[in-house]
Order: C-alpha cells, then structure tokens, then sequence
C-alpha cells in the first residue's frame, strides 16, 4: 500500500520489489547504499574493490530476494551477502600478492579526499585498521562502525559469538594503539 | 538514546568513548558516494527482476564475456584433460555393439525412464517437529514455497518425486518457512553468496550415485 507521503519499511519496499517495482529497489539501494560503501571501503582498504563489492551485494540480493526471509531486516540480510562479498575480493587480491600492510599508501589506495580536517582523520583510520587482518577488521567495523549486536554479527559471519567479542577486543586495542592524535582518556 | 544492549553491557566506559570516535570518522560520507550509488542503479537496471527465474541471469552470463584466470600449470593439465577426452570419444565413436538406452535417475532415482521433461529424482528428509518441509534450489529459484514435500504419514520422513533436468543442482530443505538445512545425505557445496554450504545432487541419467 502507498500512502500520500507514507514511508514505505524495509519491509513493504522488499514486497513491491518482488513484485518488479523498480521504485522499489531504488528506494532500498538510497537507504542502505552509503553504509554498505563505507563498510567496504574500510573492510578492503580500496575504493575501487570497495565498490564492485557494494554493486555485487545489490545485484545479488535482489535477484535472490526469493531467499530473504522477514525475520531478518534487510540490512542484515544485504551485509551477509557484503561480508561474503569483500572476503571474496580480499582472497582475490591476496592472490594477486597484494597485502594489507600498515604502511603510508593505505590511506591513498583508500581513495580518500575531500574536507582537509576530515581527510587528515580517515587517513589516520585508514591506517590504523590497515595493520590489522581481514577478520579482525571485519568484526571491528561491524561492531564499532555498524553498532551490530554479537548475535547479529554472528548469523551474517558465520562466526560465533565469543570469537567475534575477542575480535573486536583485539581490534580496538590495536586501532586504539595506531591511530595517531586520538585522545586517549 | 537506545537501552545499553548486553552484549554493551561491560564495556569500559573508555572503551565507549574511543568508539564512539572511531564512529564519528568512519561514518563521514566521501566525495563521489552519489556517484557510487548512481552506478549500482545504472546496474540493477540491467539485472534481471527479483521476481524473474534465474534463467534470464544464466543465459546472459552464458553469452557474454568471462574473465577468469588459469595458472600455467593448470592449463597443462587442462589440456592433458581435453587429449585424454578426445582419445576416450575417439574409441567411443567407433563401431560398438548398441547397448540399452539408460534408464535411471540421479540420487535416489526412482529407476523409471528418463524422458523430455527431466529426469524422475526423490528428496527424503527425517524432520523431527517440523509442520512443513520443502527443497529449495536453483531449480525453483530458490522458493521456499513453491516445492513442498510431503509427509510419509508415518514417522518423520518427508518425501518428494520431482523431475530435474540433466546437470548438476543446488538445493537445500526449509524447515517451516524459516530454517534452510542442507540434506544430510549429499555433498555439500559452500553458498559464496550467502555463506554456509548447500547440498548438490547429480542428476545424470546413470544409476545410483
């Protein structure tokens, strides 16, 4: 149902989807596009893999909406198919030799640009997370970054719960340990 | 302002604070994202519908251009592979008595003959407490509703009697609309889209496994 300036859910928008309504889908990829970006640009360190991974999810999840199951939000349901997405593209580059390493070029191979102060500061990001393996990355992102529940995490990782909670301990510290000029009170 | 979660809930407060930095930095948005999320759309409008079957998908993959990399190393045996099947098609092509037309199924055929609208294959499931059982796979679209099973009146057993096409499928049962299990008695696949592992069935005409 479309009411007069009604916002459609999640929900209702996967409906119409289903049914082939391009609006639809439109409406679905403006709300969550933004986060699957800054996810995967994080998780790989690479805009350019960072996008092909976003445009993979979005492809895949609405040619599969068949499998979306409601008890699930949507986001949840577009993250497992990112999370397996960016692993994916992780194994490729690690094929082709090329490492995450805390090294000085993390931040450029980021693609980060724009605001100077704001720069300065996701460079630092950048390059703090970049010494740190995928999984770890990984589980830090989703739970810092994304604000996810442990149990949340868990279903879209494949990965148990107290796993992930030492992840992301192990991540904080480190991030928290290379990240130059945070304030460490 | 959200109720502290449990998992939250023995966070040091120093900890809360470093992340709520990090928050603050990873969430600024990026010259170029409009761009971005222009392009995915650019895409989708090239994709199939959500509610077409995945053939529209398949036959455009199968008519357009692939990358792919092969180790040399790989290509030798590759090669190896493709003289040993022209020898092997070679010696079958030459004058043999006829042998009998193949009659069964894939896994767990039920040994009728195979005909033009595929070939006669049975599911089995043991579900314990389930109300409804169906199979899901790349023959239905992955549906959960569209192949139910039936219950054997007897016990937990849940059967089906389908056809399938010649090939390899993926499958998995969904228990009750909500639960996906793997068939306990195939292989398995690992699902590279949504993580897990799917079962395969071989549907080739010969019979048994």
């Amino acid at each position: 149902m479309e009411g007069a300036g009604a916002v459609r859910t999640d929900a209702e928008c996967v409906a119409l989807a289903r049914a082939g309504r391009e609006s639809a889908r439109a409406e679905l990829v403006a709300r969550h596009h933004a986060n699957c970006l800054r996810f995967a640009r994080h998780l790989l360190g690479d805009d350019a893999d960072a996008e092909d991974a976003v445009q993979e999810t979005f492809i895949r999840a609405f040619a599969g909406l068949a499998r979306y199951q409601e008890r699930d939000s949507f986001r949840a349901w577009l993250f497992q198919i990112l999370v397996h997405r960016c692993r994916s593209a992780a194994a490729r580059r690690a094929r082709h030799r090329e490492r995450f390493v805390n090294d000085e070029h993390a931040a450029d191979r980021a693609g980060v640009r724009g605001n100077e102060a704001h720069v300065d500061a996701q460079r630092r990001l950048a390059s703090a997370l970049a010494g740190l393996d995928l999984e770890h990355r990984e589980a830090f992102l989703l739970k810092v970054g994304e604000e996810m529940e442990y149990e949340e995490m868990a279903r879209l990782t494949g990965v148990g719960v107290p796993a992930l909670k030492m992840r992301v301990k192990r991540a904080r510290d480190h991030v928290r340990a290379h990240w130059p000029g945070v304030r460490h009170d | 302002m959200t109720e502290p979660r449990d998992d939250d809930a023995h966070r040091a407060p120093q900890d809360e604070h470093f992340d709520e930095q990090v928050r603050t930095v990873y969430r600024r948005g990026r010259e170029g994202d409009a761009a971005a999320q222009a392009r995915v759309l650019s895409r989708l409008q090239g994709a199939p519908e959500a509610s077409a079957d995945g053939r529209a998908r398949g036959l455009r993959w199968w008519f357009s251009l692939q990358p792919f990399e092969l180790r040399p190393v790989w290509a030798l045996g590759v090669l190896a592979v493709l003289l040993a099947g022209s020898a092997w098609l070679g010696s079958r092509l030459a004058p043999t008595p006829p042998e009998p037309a193949p009659v069964a199924a894939g896994p767990d055929a039920s040994g009728t003959a195979a005909n033009a609208s595929g070939i006669p294959v049975t599911f089995v499931l043991r579900a314990p407490g389930a109300t409804r059982v169906s199979v899901a796979g790349d023959f239905n679209n992955w549906d959960a509703e569209a192949t139910p099973m039936s219950h054997s009146g007897t016990g937990d057993l849940w059967i089906l009697n389908m056809r399938l096409p010649r090939g390899v499928h993926r499958y998995s049962f969904v228990l009750d609309g909500t639960e996906w299990r793997p068939d306990p008695s195939a292989p398995l696949a690992a699902d590279e889209t949504f993580g897990g592992h799917n079962s395969v069935i071989v549907v080739n005409g010969a019979k048994g496994l």
